[in-house]
């Protein structure tokens, strides 16, 4: 039987749209940048976070809930992992910006991780396309690029 | 650990860099990223795929011929194997060929065209590390060859001017990468003096850090003279000690970094001609070819640097030809795809693997005066290598 109880230390997040959430704080300390806040100005335990929206935040937080959970095994939590990354593009660049606003090394990995995957066995049109990258070559350029590496243009998927 | 901390110290590196490249205006959700995160999806993506994704646009152009990139790749070591077949002149002719080579329906082959062809007459591959293959004079001065046959670039090292002219074949080269400098660096061990009445000698090392214009002679020799390929894995090259000088079982490591030697006992092997060992990269791992029995050849695997314990991770049961004592006769090319180790014999190539077994394959464009050669596809640039730092 528990003869003392501790209360859960809750801090509240504040996101772009001054959306508040309220969190457990060794929940929310994965991330290394509302550590630092934490520790540098103890004062306040409303954390704004300008860059971060509320949608992702969601996610965000779903993503840092199951990671503070030491009793998944290694293998449930490689599975949450990438299922967590079966999402739209634009959407995984919006979590690698906060990831990498807030300083969540595991989650920016997983995410760079997923964009790579995706760009693999693409053609350069397939890319420039998905990606919304304008082609600044000439045509001659860019025939004399590939021209040469060839040899890198065999084993490209079907657009 | 000495991976992360490389990782960490380029993102500085290509963040002060990357400002210098000239940016498209900002209008696609890619461009909304920093470039130290398009930097991360590239250090992940193979290094064929980058080459392809270079006629993307000039910005992606700029950013997969940066040196910091190639670097990042070196460390992250995500590259697989790569089999290149290296084809010398044919009679008549002094041009060498590189090709990519790959197994299609059960034969091995190379892809059309070479990726590099040029003229070297004299010269012999040496070995390769990260991406970069070396070749050497047979006899002459000392004139290395590199070359990243991906980028089409070579690059001649100063020549050797010390060697005294008898001593010139008694010289074995290592090229290695300094993860703590980021730095490729060359090394040479030669022969200075040799008493054959005495069984005397002297050595001496060179060392020719890829930044700078020269070599170097250091005060650190290896304790026995060292002869063949060696093999680059854990921040050392590796090399047999020269049975001629002695007759105990060794491995001479030189540590790049620090530019020390170190020697390896193989005293569990005491009992084998180290004639028929053989050093070999398993893909990045140190691994020993033991072609002593002519009933099979095992392949050991340095399992915990640490300790320099060995573990036996393949037996090859090949019997050798009528009448030869060893299988001396097989080279252990290296580690393919999928875990297959490929052989060649006077026969031809094979694979080993634990589930199928020996098999052999059939060959395609690939004569008898070349060889296949397994090495790891790097971005480097020969001549952006100066820049790195």
């Amino acid at each position: 039987m528990a003869t003392t109880t501790t209360e859960t230390k809750m801090l509240t997040l504040c996101t772009s749209d001054k959306q508040q959430f309220q969190i457990e704080e060794t929940i929310a300390l994965q991330a290394v940048t509302i550590r630092n806040m934490v520790e540098d100005e103890c004062a306040s335990n409303v954390i704004p976070l300008p860059n971060v929206n509320s949608k992702i935040m969601i996610q965000i937080i779903e993503y840092l809930k199951k990671h503070v959970d030491s009793s998944v095994s290694k293998e449930d939590m490689e599975k949450f992992d990438s299922a967590f990354v079966e999402k739209k593009l634009s959407e995984i660049f919006d979590i690698i910006l906060a990831a990498n606003y807030l300083n969540i090394k595991n989650l920016l990995d997983i995410c760079c991780q997923r964009v790579a995957d995706v760009m693999k066995n693409k053609s350069p049109e397939w890319v420039r396309r998905t990606f919304n990258i304008v082609n600044d070559f000439t045509a001659e350029e860019e025939a004399k690029i590939r021209k040469e590496h060839e040899w890198a243009f065999e084993g490209v998927d079907e657009d | 650990m000495g991976r992360v901390s490389g990782y960490r110290k380029q993102i500085t590196l290509y963040q002060r860099t990357a400002d210098l490249i000239k940016q498209p205006p900002l209008r696609s959700s890619m461009d909304e990223l920093p470039l130290d995160i398009v930097f991360d999806f590239f250090s992940r993506i193979p290094i064929e795929m980058l080459f392809r994704f270079r006629c993307v646009s000039k910005l992606w152009c700029n950013m997969i011929d940066h040196p910091s990139l190639a670097i990042m790749h070196i460390t992250r070591a995500t590259e697989g194997p790569t089999p290149l077949l290296l084809s010398d002149p044919m009679p008549g002719k002094s041009t060498m060929s590189i090709y990519l080579a790959r197994e299609k329906g059960r034969t091995l082959e190379t892809r059309v065209n070479p990726l590099v062809e040029f003229d070297l007459n004299s010269f012999h591959t040496e070995g390769s590390c990260n991406g970069l293959l070396y070749f050497a004079e047979f006899a002459g001065e000392g004139i290395v060859t590199l070359s990243n046959p991906l980028r089409r670039e070579f690059q001649r090292l100063p020549p050797i001017k010390i060697l005294s002219p008898n001593l010139r074949r008694f010289k074995t080269y290592g090229l290695g990468f300094d993860i703590s400098t980021n730095t490729f660096k060359m090394i040479c061990v030669f022969l200075v003096t040799l008493n054959s009445e005495a069984s005397g000698y002297s050595l001496g090392t060179l060392v020719h850090t890829l930044k700078t214009s020269s070599w170097k002679e250091i005060s650190e020799v290896p304790p026995y003279p060292i002869r063949g390929k060696p093999v680059f894995a854990y921040g050392a090259l590796h090399w047999i000690v020269d049975p001629l000088f002695v007759s105990h079982n060794l491995i001479v490591s030189f540590d790049v970094g620090k530019e020390k030697f170190n020697s390896i006992s193989l005293a569990n092997f005491d009992s084998k001609d180290s004639n028929l060992f053989r050093l070999v990269d398993l893909n990045g791992d140190l691994g020993m070819t033991d072609l002593s029995s002519n009933e099979k050849i095992e392949i050991w695997v340095m399992k915990d640097y640490a300790k320099k314990e060995w573990v036996r991770k393949y037996i090859i049961y090949i019997g050798a030809p009528d009448g030869k004592p060893d299988n001396g006769h097989i080279e252990v090319v290296g580690l393919w795809k999928h875990g297959e180790i490929l052989l060649r014999s006077s026969e031809g190539y094979f694979f080993y693997s634990k589930e199928k077994g020996l098999r052999y394959t059939q060959t395609s464009g690939i004569k008898l005066n070349s060889s296949v050669y397994i090495y790891r596809k790097s971005l480097v640039s020969l001549s952006k290598v100066m820049e790195v730092l």
